[in-house]
């Protein structure tokens, strides 16, 4: 289930609420105890949106194809996941 | 990986799934992206990453890999080729195909590089592919350009590659669905 926005935000102000957070999630991973492969495909998946969030931020046109407001939507959800469930993970690598 | 990591990174990959397939939708709108290189780029290697590293498939993982075993070829050039043993990588890397070896996309990174510090090993790889896609290009061009007939022969060996990936993709969907009907789903 997608989080939904209640009120219109500017896609680009969303990409850059969602910048730190994405960095911090990544960073988070990084110096976790979690397994390599676990570390390895976050920081891979990662980088994609990375690169959508900053295509976002710097409102670049050819984003006019895409669905912008769902694709921020799954970037969010990307980083609910980690915020919400990864700390048991990294807790549960670490037994 | 255990169990409990196993069914996290399934979590990631579906919503990931949905990220991508929203990005390459149609070979039509991946042309629309050509504007935005970078972003195609990534979500074909973080596609082939995530199916080599989540669903263990040997053949994704030798993908994901690719540049382990071969330091010196780009791994998106063997995917235009239609080379890699992931028949769904190779499908991902000619869907984006417009925008590899520019400088685009080592703008595009620059700017990804400088907003999170977390990435600066993956965009240095992204770079380095580049660099290695660019080379490799310049001398594909560089061969066909002694014999006038061959002028087409990289655009010719992409078409030829897309062909192969099409025919052994069909063949794997058919092998998936008679699979598929004749036990129960693994659940």
């Amino acid at each position: 289930m997608l989080a939904q926005t209640t009120e219109p935000r500017p896609n680009a102000e969303r990409a850059k609420a969602l910048i730190p957070r994405l960095e911090q999630l990544n960073q988070t991973v990084k110096g976790s105890t979690a397994s390599p492969q676990l570390i390895d495909v976050t920081l891979k998946i990662g980088v994609t949106y990375a690169a959508f969030l900053v295509d976002v931020r710097d409102g670049n046109p050819a984003l006019d194809a895409v669905n912008v407001p769902e694709l921020l939507d799954r970037t969010e959800e990307h980083c609910n996941i980690y915020e919400i469930q990864f700390p048991s993970i990294a807790k549960g690598a670490g037994a | 990986m255990n169990n409990q990591e196993q069914s996290f990174l399934q979590k990631v990959n579906d919503n990931f799934s949905q990220f991508a397939k929203g990005i390459i939708t149609s070979p039509e709108k991946s042309f629309a992206l050509a504007a935005t290189p970078l972003l195609g780029a990534a979500v074909a290697y973080g596609a082939v990453y995530a199916a080599g590293v989540i669903t263990g498939n040997p053949e994704a993982v030798t993908s994901a890999y690719f540049h382990i075993n071969n330091p010196e070829s780009s791994m998106a050039l063997a995917a235009l080729k239609g080379e890699l043993p992931f028949d769904a990588a190779n499908k991902a890397f000619q869907l984006v195909v417009g925008g590899f070896g520019t400088g685009a996309i080592a703008a595009g990174l620059a700017k990804v590089a400088q907003a999170f510090q977390s990435l600066s090993e993956e965009t240095d790889h992204l770079k380095r592919e580049n660099q290695l896609l660019k080379r490799e290009f310049a001398n594909e061009r560089a061969l066909d350009s002694g014999d006038p007939q061959n002028s087409e022969s990289l655009r010719a060996k992409f078409n030829k590659g897309l062909e192969n990936v099409q025919t052994r993709t069909e063949r794997q969907q058919h092998e998936q669905a008679t699979r598929v009907s004749s036990g129960p789903s693994p659940r």
